[in-house]
């Protein structure tokens, strides 16, 4: 042996291939992060407070003056081969100009400057208006001129007033009246059977008192008004109540700017949405999002674990078992637009009509008897043969199979049986037959999107599980087994619980993959305005069968079905932002209860 | 049930052949285990001892495509008469395996699982069977102000300990070892081979091991098993001092293991 060998060698074998895994793990994260601080930014800078400069441009042979904020300098081709530079400017006052946005080349720009005592406020029409004010109108007849030391104060009372104004209408109106309308409602049902002119009335004089208040509000509304310039000159007058907020970019200092910009940002979390969604916040989209990921992860769990334990602990494993789990793999990758239209189909149109109507085609009653006592017969000769049959002796084993046959047989009876009950009862005629033909629950709603997101992220939960199961050590079954456990309480018992972090692993991923899909949710209950939250304080709090709004489909309509793409298209980014929080936020909490769990059993190999 | 003298068959396996599958394990067995006392099961691997073993408390239902031929009788009962209800069966007879196998739950409900299985679920008698299993298994000085912490913070001989008083919880007449010592330091193995010779009074104990040394510190009567087949049941000390078959011979004399 020579003296090389005991020596390190100069170059490991095999070290290589280390940095190549670091490398593409380092590409990963670059391109995850530089997604994702692009999205921050674009997102993030739509609501800071930009300075606003007032720029005299060259028009043809006059010179007008616009103000506005500077969004962005890009390099347009001229004919000749040259770059000229033009600005974007945020204008504001879609009214007067009839966009938001202006392109003007820097070679038209004769001057900018800066100027104080410039006023940016958002409106409830028409979004935000950039404007030198000029008098406050009061209803009482007061004027106060924009230069007067209390102009200010009594704007920001005034628009303070407007704004409780506001919100008492919108409590009044949606609330209030809301209530009387559903009383209404069911009145008009009752009024087709019994006399119930008495209380119709009494309802309608509610009304009535509710409707002049709101009158009388929505007039204070528009007594106030301010007269404002536009940077133009030209002169224009603006109701006071339909301002939401105000301040003066040029003014403020960075702590300012800091405070409008979280306004800006609660104001987007938490408002209604305005003006076909590009202005305004978005948390009802927010919300919905939420309701539906929580609704489909908590629809999807029970059925995925019980599918999961029968294929792995029950069913002989054979080839059927591997027939039905290849399938279930191959479910995981069909589009999602084919599972929206399989929701649509059976659940929105089959089981919803079903229950709005109750049922189309009824068989005689004296076959449906038949069929359902037939169905109780079936299922108690096939509980009874799966408990009694069971023996160890030799000579009956033939028997023991025959009957299992059979067993198995009564099984697919009972299920036929038990479907043709249900779905041909001559009895049943619905549970809302009384609003057809408006659809309540055939048509599309929250429910049914969530049943189909369920549907579609199920095989993810089945095989996570399945994993899990199998990781469980065959020694802590067998100790069960010896201790007296029957096969179901060693799998309720020990089984289970071991597993239980496997199978949050597959919750994690089946709701990171249902938050993000939107084709199926564009045909099962997803609408671009939702008048009403699914879940509200009015009985009976769960309204499963309301349309909804979702993160998802908001950027869809923003970006391509909005008639102002350039105003829209901050939003699109702010959503896009909060759609990847929202999903990191209940991926976090789905991670932290499976980390409580693991640590609680120590023996899963998950 | 139990006379008052000790049945001197209480286990009875008369001519037990047994078929994993197409592969018969098990030829002709016949053989009477004593109540209340040690019986030991030695032999090489793969000699069928395991599988006897656990034929008693009928854990070999778990496997596929098994068959047997003859019988195994506990207290004149039939193991395999249709009646059997396999989970009262292993009520009746507890098990400690190979290695030790605590459930991921504190060392109370370890300890009273076979119970709360059973439907019983009285706090008091709960918190008895306890102490009284704990006790059993020379455990309870050493965890009784740690009732209700993971079972997995003990070590390796605590845990099989607590495996022992888990199996002896439901008080079950026979108590089968698979090895009980194999994954044990040789300290925590003489302390489960006193606490077997203070079992013994209350249950039948059959063990199976590989340690010929411990099945002449323990046993009363030792059978050696070679190939399927059983070539010897005798007291242990004649077993081993003076052998009448040359296979045992050759065994115990360390020819082959």
């Amino acid at each position: 042996m020579s003296q090389a060998t005991f020596q390190q060698p100069t170059r490991t074998k095999g070290e290589v291939k280390v940095w190549l895994t670091a490398a593409g793990l380092t590409v990963g994260l670059i391109m995850i992060s530089g997604l994702l601080v692009l999205i921050a930014m674009n997102g993030l800078s739509v609501f800071w407070p930009d300075r606003v400069a007032v720029y005299t441009i060259k028009e043809g042979d006059k010179e007008t003056r616009i103000a506005g904020s500077l969004v962005k300098t890009q390099q347009r081709r001229k004919p000749d081969g040259t770059f000229a530079t033009e600005y974007q400017i945020f204008t504001g006052n879609k009214d007067a100009y009839n966009l938001a946005f202006r392109y003007i080349n820097e070679a038209d720009v004769i001057a900018r400057s800066d100027v104080s005592g410039i006023y940016v406020a958002e409106r409830m029409e028409y979004g935000d208006s950039v404007f030198t004010p000029v008098a406050l109108q009061l209803a009482d007849g007061h004027k106060i001129t924009g230069e007067d030391a209390v102009f200010k104060s009594e704007f920001a009372r005034l628009v303070k007033e407007g704004n409780k104004r506001r919100d008492t209408i919108l409590k009044i109106e949606k609330n209030q009246i809301g209530d009387i309308n559903a009383r209404m409602k069911r009145l008009e049902i009752r009024s087709r059977t019994e006399d119930v002119k008495t209380e119709i009335a009494e309802e309608q004089a509610r009304y009535q008192t509710l409707a002049n208040e709101a009158q009388k509000l929505r007039a204070a509304q528009t007594a106030d008004k301010l007269i404002y310039k536009l940077a133009s000159g030209e002169e224009r007058t603006q109701n006071v109540g339909d301002i939401l907020h105000f301040y003066q970019p040029n003014d403020i200092g960075i702590f300012g700017q800091t405070g409008v910009f979280l306004h800006a940002i609660w104001d987007f979390l938490l408002a209604e949405p305005r003006e076909a969604n590009t202005e305004g916040g978005i948390f009802p989209a927010i919300f919905g999002t939420f309701v539906m990921t929580i609704l489909m992860a908590v629809m999807v769990t029970p059925f995925g674990i019980i599918a999961a334990i029968y294929l792995r602990e029950y069913a002989r494993q054979g080839l059927m078992v591997q027939i039905v789990r290849i399938c279930v793999n191959n479910l995981a990758g069909v589009p999602s637009i084919v599972f929206g239209v399989f929701g649509l189909g059976f659940f929105v149109y089959g089981v919803g009509g079903f229950i709005d109507g109750g049922v189309q085609y009824p068989i005689a009653p004296a076959w449906w008897f038949a069929a359902g006592f037939g169905a109780l017969a079936s299922i108690g000769t096939a509980v009874y043969l799966s408990t009694h049959n069971r023996t160890a002796i030799p000579t009956q084993q033939k028997r023991q199979k025959l009957l299992q046959k059979v067993e198995g047989t009564l099984w697919i009876i009972s299920v036929f049986l038990i479907i043709l009950t249900i779905a041909r009862c001559p009895y049943f005629h619905g549970f809302f037959s009384d609003s057809l033909p408006t659809p309540t629950f055939g048509t599309g709603g929250i429910l049914w999107a969530s049943l189909t997101l369920a549907l579609m992220t199920l095989p993810v939960v089945i095989v996570a599980t399945e994993e899990a199961l199998v990781a469980v050590p065959r020694g802590v079954r067998e100790a069960a087994l010896a201790c007296g456990a029957s096969k179901w309480q060693t799998i309720q018992r020990i089984v289970l619980p071991s597993a239980l972090p496997g199978v949050m692993t597959g919750v994690i991923l089946a709701m990171a993959r249902g938050a993000g899909e939107v084709a199926p949710l564009m045909i099962t209950g997803v609408v671009k305005l939702a008048p009403s939250l699914p879940l509200d304080l009015s009985w009976p709090f769960i309204h499963a069968e309301r349309k909804f709004m979702h993160l998802g489909f908001h950027i869809y309509d923003l970006g391509f079905q909005s008639p102002d793409s350039e105003g829209a298209k901050p939003m699109v980014f702010a959503t896009t932002l909060l759609l990847i929080l929202l999903v990191v936020a209940m991926n976090l909490a789905a991670i932290q209860i499976r980390t409580r769990l693991r640590r609680k059993y120590q023996a899963s190999a998950f | 049930m139990s006379p008052v003298t000790p049945n001197p068959a209480f286990i009875k396996v008369d001519h037990f052949s047994f078929w994993y599958g197409p592969k018969q394990v098990l030829h002709d067995i016949s053989l009477d285990v004593p109540e209340k006392e040690i019986t030991a099961f030695i032999g090489p691997s793969g000699c069928g001892k395991t599988t006897l073993l656990r034929n008693i408390n009928r854990m070999n239902d778990l496997v596929d495509g098994i068959k047997h031929k003859g019988d195994i009788y506990i207290d004149e009962q039939s193991l395999y008469d249709p009646n059997v209800e396999v989970i009262s069966l292993r009520k009746r007879v507890g098990m400690v395996f190979q290695k030790y196998n605590p459930f991921p739950k504190s060392i109370y409900e370890n300890v009273i699982f076979s119970l709360r299985v059973a439907g019983r679920n009285g706090k008091n008698e709960l918190d008895e069977v306890v102490e009284k299993s704990l006790r059993g298994a020379a455990l309870w000085d050493e965890v009784k102000d740690k009732l209700h912490e993971s079972a997995f913070g003990l070590s390796g001989g605590q845990q099989q300990r607590l495996c022992i008083a888990r199996a002896i919880a439901n008080r079950p007449q026979i108590l089968l070892m698979d090895e009980p010592c194999a994954a044990l330091d040789p300290v925590a193995t003489l302390k489960i081979e006193e606490l077997m010779h203070e079992l013994k009074k209350e249950f039948t104990i059959v063990i199976v091991t590989h340690n010929m040394e411990q099945a002449k510190r323990c046993a009363d009567r030792t059978a050696f098993f070679y190939l399927g087949k059983l070539i010897e049941l005798r007291p242990t000390l004649d077993l081993f001092s003076t052998p009448k078959d040359p296979q045992t011979e050759a065994y115990v004399r360390g020819k082959f293991s």
